[in-house]
């Protein structure tokens, strides 16, 4: 019998995410929370008089009045409960002046209609997604674009349904789905189709809505997509519903098990590619949150870029994007890692500091708290970093935070790779080849490096792992892996 | 002669016919475009797995590699089979049973008959009564067939769908032939029973292990395997109308013919005559000539097996010596076992995609766990991590199976096959640079209080998948670690520990102690602990500490509550009264559902465990309440000052507003419908 060949690409980098001491850069601050509350932060909403409100997955909504007071302890903190009672709440938004939580059967706006600090109107903002009562039916967001419509993204749905849901046992509708509610509406139908655990959905700063997976069936490594109509990512559990009169996405007429994600833009009709995937393992294990900087500066040189929360190393990637022939495609970069417990959620507060939501319940993470609040407040320090990496016709550009010095660049360790579309759990990477680089050429100014590449492929991740670098004033890169996902070569 | 052909096409017995003797791992790991150097190595496996050394003596420094196995135990056959279908296996075994491993022994058209007929009279007088094994489940035999692991090896049925098959894919035939079972339903049924019950019984050879069937499991299984049969008859050998041979002519043809070189009948039969040793065989002659006669085993050989056999045989011939080293003899008896149609052990083996679908979990929480879920495991290193009393206890079928959410079980090959790996294992696995680990314990203070620290929520949450005792964990079911000390070696525990996902082969354990100063004594705390986990207390978080009972007459308030509730559906909304009175709404259909007094509900299942099962009222009196009519749909609710919820919806495009308010010890309901204002009174 003939075996698919795959070569394991050297999984075990030694988590190069643990390059050099964050607290150079970022110093975390971690918040007290009320004794006896499992502050397992699921959603994080900045109000506009700079009050951060949570959503716990249990089911309650917390404002904090003061989430930037130093030292952070509850009193200090200012903690109020603001709404309770509601089912496994998993995201959280403020819109338009008023809170909307995502349970898992519906999005409700929450409002304080006599003004003494308790919602008291729970009004059923959207909901039309089944709800079998199998455990992985996670719902996720609001996110609300440009014109005030609401999107979402569902789980597909995994373990035991249960009788008592009655027809959703036999058909949860939308699963796997994100969906859109236009505004005006209150029903939640989808829009795109192909998703296993899309544990974050957010903004862009041009405003487009992306999502994140977690890798498993048909979801090779976590990936990073660009959510609009119709678009399809791969997992097979979706298309029941693709087949629905009226669904915005077209069912490939089959689906192909095995084949690599390069192979399948083209033999699977419709199969679109994530914007950027973060490979397993390198860049941690499930991505979760994501977050678009718009603090103008005030969290370092990342303006506009997104933060991506991940799980298992209880930390945040970055993640560059540009469009090239019309769609997005990026790279990603390490952040930061080792918080207390898993980042589920993220956010910035008006003091320009990030704040992180945590919770590992369901599985276990690096830090071994069980939830909790963190910020990540810039010390003031600029790191030196690869701020960009964009794709050139025949090569690549590195853009770095501050000048460096040029060195031998023969040291790069550069390889490109893809993964499998499968309904086995997760793809190791597959097809690797060493990049052929050559002319590299630094800019006078000493922030721009581009670099030839004989053998670009397009639908590969494409890796880098820079050579120790230092910036004129001798300071030595932070982090030194990056890896671009080339859906199309520019 | 034609088949017996079942009504049923779907069943696992109308598997496509196999046209020569077939050896599933030859199958699997020699192709024809492979080289000499590696079809050698097929050959060797053909002539061990066929039986050839039973008859042909093979130079001292092969005999080892090449043993012989025992073959099926005839002591009771008389009991299993039929005289005719007795019969038609001796007359024609290729004939019979499409592909088996047994060569005929009668190749001409006369001459042999009366021998036939003797050898089917002394078989069939061989019998004993068997137990009657409970009555067959047929459906539940089905999916035992399917679930535990038969078709790792045997064909699956075309009527039958994997579970987590999803329903976008078409089910896929298996590439590798199956092992036929095409004897299975001339046994009579209860024999099959028992022997599914324990086939090393019957077959020493392990080659059909024992799949640990109950009883009732194992008649199930044959149930289902009967089911559709035709009885069997041999028209042509009521046709040749033999006379009589006589029990005792057959008992002396048992043994002049060589059966006795592989089957056991009764004590005292002659021993097995031996046949040219290999040394001295000719190619091309004997059992691989073109037509043996009869008198010489006939295998059905394809063109490819007795190219292997030609080389294995000429290799022999040259050479003296065949010495392996402890790896390849690891390698070469689970080649033989087949321990690779399920594990995959330094790159080779596991169960193809195809029949990997089959491969299920019976727990849905641990669907995020992946193949981890369901396929068997990995066994790199397996050597070094597990302990010489676990694998022994795994392999001679006396338990030691951890993972009770397979679906799948691990087999019995028993002690006589494979005491031979667990002595080699531990050897063949040992690592380059050993890493030192300091069991001892007791010699530092409190060392098992700290290991219980630091599996506990707050210290490395060690619980949050793995489960210990009788508690599980409070995420997906991973390996529970009661037994971890008898099963692990300390020293590989550490090593996984330290660096899980270079230690074992797609894990998904985090890598807990990455960065940690102290990483060595919290390990060896870790162990010590789990070395005295009795009369220890559980890691906190396993324990319930907390109440999760919700007491409204606690909070003063009502108490609003949405999740899973039994009769109340996936989107209820349950209020309680601190009256001691409650009630469930069901969001979807728009009403209240039921009400009912005393306790409220418990937030164990919704909080704490990660499937969410659904939750039932604690009270007692409970009322369901008339079915609403016309169409509804939710709009959310409103607390009153009193934090009362009022449920908004819309019936038939009019907005209502209905209110259960508890007065008295019953429940005052106020609907408004279009502001239209009207009450009534629950009591009950």
């Amino acid at each position: 019998m003939v075996k698919v060949i795959v070569i394991f690409a050297c999984l075990f980098l030694g988590y190069p995410l643990f390059a050099q001491d964050q607290s150079d850069y970022y110093r975390t601050v971690t918040l007290e929370t009320p004794p006896g509350v499992n502050m397992e932060a699921s959603g994080l909403a900045m109000m506009p008089d700079g009050k951060l409100a949570v959503s716990i997955r249990k089911g309650e909504v917390w404002i904090i009045r003061n989430p930037s007071a130093e030292p952070p302890t509850v009193a200090n903190l200012g903690y109020k409960l603001f709404a309770s009672g509601m089912h496994e709440i998993l995201g959280l938004a403020y819109h338009e002046g008023d809170l909307y939580v995502t349970q898992r059967s519906e999005v409700t706006r929450l409002r304080d209609t006599n003004g003494d600090g308790n919602a008291d109107e729970y009004y059923s903002a959207t909901k039309g997604w089944g709800v079998s009562g199998a455990y992985h039916e996670y719902a996720y967001g609001p996110v609300f674009d440009r014109d005030g419509n609401m999107y979402n993204t569902l789980n597909c749905t995994m373990g035991k349904t249960w009788q008592g849901a009655g027809a959703e046992a036999k058909h949860p509708l939308w699963r796997g789905w994100s969906t859109i509610t236009p505004k005006g509406s209150h029903t939640a139908t989808g829009f795109s189709a192909g998703f296993r655990s899309p544990c974050g959905i957010g903004l862009n700063a041009e405003g487009d809505v992306f999502g994140t997976d977690q890798q498993g069936n048909w979801i090779p490594t976590s990936p990073i997509m660009h959510i609009r109509k119709g678009a399809f990512f791969g997992h097979a559990d979706s298309l029941a519903d693709a087949r629905r009169p009226g669904s915005p996405v077209a069912p490939p007429a089959k689906l192909l098990d095995g084949i690599t994600v390069a192979q399948a833009v083209t033999d699977v009709p419709g199969y679109c590619l994530p914007a950027v995937w973060l490979p397993y393992v390198k860049f941690g294990q499930s991505t979760t949150g994501l977050r678009c900087d718009l603090t103008s500066g005030k969290f370092g040189p990342f303006e506009k870029q997104m933060f991506v929360g991940e799980f298992v190393l209880s930390g945040v990637n970055r993640v560059f994007m540009e469009k090239v022939g019309g769609e997005y495609q990026g790279a990603c970069f390490p952040f930061v890692s080792g918080l207390q417990s898993a980042t589920l959620t993220l956010n910035f507060l008006m003091d320009g500091s990030m704040i992180v939501g945590q919770s590992n319940r369901g599985w276990n993470s690096y830090g071994n708290r069980s939830f909790g609040l963190q910020r990540l407040v810039p010390t003031g320090k600029l790191p030196l970093e690869v701020l960009k990496l964009e794709a050139l016709k025949d090569g690549f550009k590195f853009t770095f935070t501050q000048p460096i010095h040029s060195t031998d660049w023969s040291q790069t360790r550069a390889q490109s790779y893809t993964y499998l579309l499968t309904a086995k759990y997760g793809s190791p990477e597959v097809d690797p080849q060493a990049l052929q680089l050559s002319d590299w050429s630094l800019s006078k100014d000493g922030l721009i490096l581009t670099v030839r590449c004989a053998n670009l492929r397009a639908g590969y991740v494409h890796e880098f792992e820079l050579p120790e670098l230092r910036s004129l004033k001798g300071q030595k890169i932070w982090h030194r892996l990056c890896a671009y996902t080339l859906n199309r070569i520019p | 002669m034609a088949l017996s052909i079942c009504s049923a096409r779907a069943h696992p017995l109308q598997a496509e016919a196999i046209n020569h003797t077939y050896v599933f791992n030859f199958d699997q790991f020699f192709l024809p475009e492979d080289p000499d150097e590696h079809v050698i190595e097929g050959g060797y496996l053909l002539m061990a797995e066929l039986n050839c050394t039973a008859c042909h003596r093979v130079p001292e420094t092969w005999k080892e590699r090449l043993s012989a196995k025992p073959g099926p135990d005839l002591s009771a056959v008389g009991s299993r089979l039929d005289a005719d279908a007795l019969w038609l296996m001796v007359r024609s075994p290729q004939h019979r049973k499409k592909g088996t491993q047994m060569p005929g022994l009668f190749s001409g058209e006369d001459g042999d008959a009366e021998k036939v007929e003797a050898l089917t009279e002394y078989l069939s007088s061989l019998t004993k009564p068997a137990r009657l094994l409970p009555k067959a489940d047929l459906a539940r035999g089905k999916e035992l067939y399917h679930k535990v692991g038969c078709v790792a090896c045997h064909e699956p049925a075309t009527d039958y769908r994997p579970e987590k098959l999803s329903a976008e894919m078409s089910v896929e035939k298996p590439g590798l032939a199956s092992v036929p079972l095409a004897l299975a339903d001339s046994y009579q049924l209860n024999e099959l029973a028992h022997f599914l019950h324990n086939p090393l019984l019957l077959r020493p050879s392990g080659r059909m292990p024992n799949m640990n069937l109950t009883e009732q499991e194992a008649s199930d299984i044959a149930g289902y395997l009967h089911s559709g049969r035709t009885p069997e008859q041999a028209s042509e050998r009521a046709a040749l109308k033999v006379v009589h041979q006589g029990v005792e002519k057959g008992r002396t043809l048992f043994t002049q013919m060589n059966c006795v070189a592989c089957h056991q009948t009764e004590p005292k039969l002659g021993k097995a005559i031996a046949a040219k040793s290999v040394v001295e065989l000719k190619l091309k002659a004997g059992c691989l000539s073109e037509k043996p006669t009869s008198g010489i085993p006939r295998y059905d050989l394809n063109d490819f097996q007795k190219r292997a056999l030609s080389l294995a045989i000429t290799s022999i011939q040259k050479k003296t010596a065949s010495v392996l080293t402890g790896l390849q003899k690891v390698d070469w008896q689970m080649t033989r076992l087949n321990c690779y149609a399920c594990h995959d052990r330094n790159g080779k083996g596991g169960p193809e995609d195809s029949r990997a679908a089959y491969f299920g979990s019976n727990d849905g929480s641990a669907e995020s766990l992946g193949e981890l879920a369901h396929l068997p495991p990995n066994l790199d290193n397996v050597g070094r991590k597990l302990t010489r009393g676990w694998l022994q206890k795994i392999l001679y079928g006396q338990g030691g199976s951890v993972r009770p959410n397979m679906d799948t079980r691990m087999p019995n090959f028993g002690q006589a096959q494979t005491e031979m790996l667990v002595d080699l294992l531990p050897e063949t696995d040992k690592r380059e640079t050993p890493v030192t680990m300091d069991i001892s314990g007791l010699q530092k203070h409190h060392r098992a209080e700290i290991g219980r620290g630091l599996m506990g929520a707050k210290g490395l949450a060690c619980i949050a998948c793995h489960g210990l005792k009788d508690r599980k964990s409070l995420g997906p079911p991973v390996i529970r670690l009661t037994h971890t000390v008898d099963r692990l070696q300390p020293e590989y525990f550490k090593e996984l520990l330290l660096n899980p996902q270079a230690t074992q082969v797609g894990t998904m354990m985090p890598p807990m102690f990455i960065g940690r100063k102290k990483a060595d004594q919290e390990i060896e705390s870790i162990w010590t602990y789990l070395k005295e986990i009795e009369g220890q207390p559980l890691p906190e978080g396993l324990l319930s500490t907390e109440d999760f009972e919700l007491k409204p007459e606690k909070v003063g308030r009502p108490i609003i509550f949405r999740s899973f509730i039994e009769g109340a559906g996936s989107h209820a909304i349950a209020v309680g009264f601190s009256e001691g009175i409650h009630a469930a709404f069901d969001s979807v259909e728009c009403r209240w559902v039921f009400i009912w007094k005393g306790r409220f509900l418990d937030a164990m299942s919704n909080w704490q465990s990660r499937e969410m099962v659904p939750i039932k009222p604690l009270g007692s009196d409970l009322k369901n309440l008339p079915k609403a009519s016309g169409v509804r749909e939710f709009s959310g609710y409103r607390l009153s000052k009193e934090g009362v919820p009022t449920m908004l919806y819309l019936l038939n495009g009019l907005s209502v507003e209905d209110t259960l308010r508890p007065i008295d010890g019953h429940f005052e309901r106020v609907i408004k419908i279009n502001g239209q204002e009207s009450k009534e009174v629950l009591s009950w």
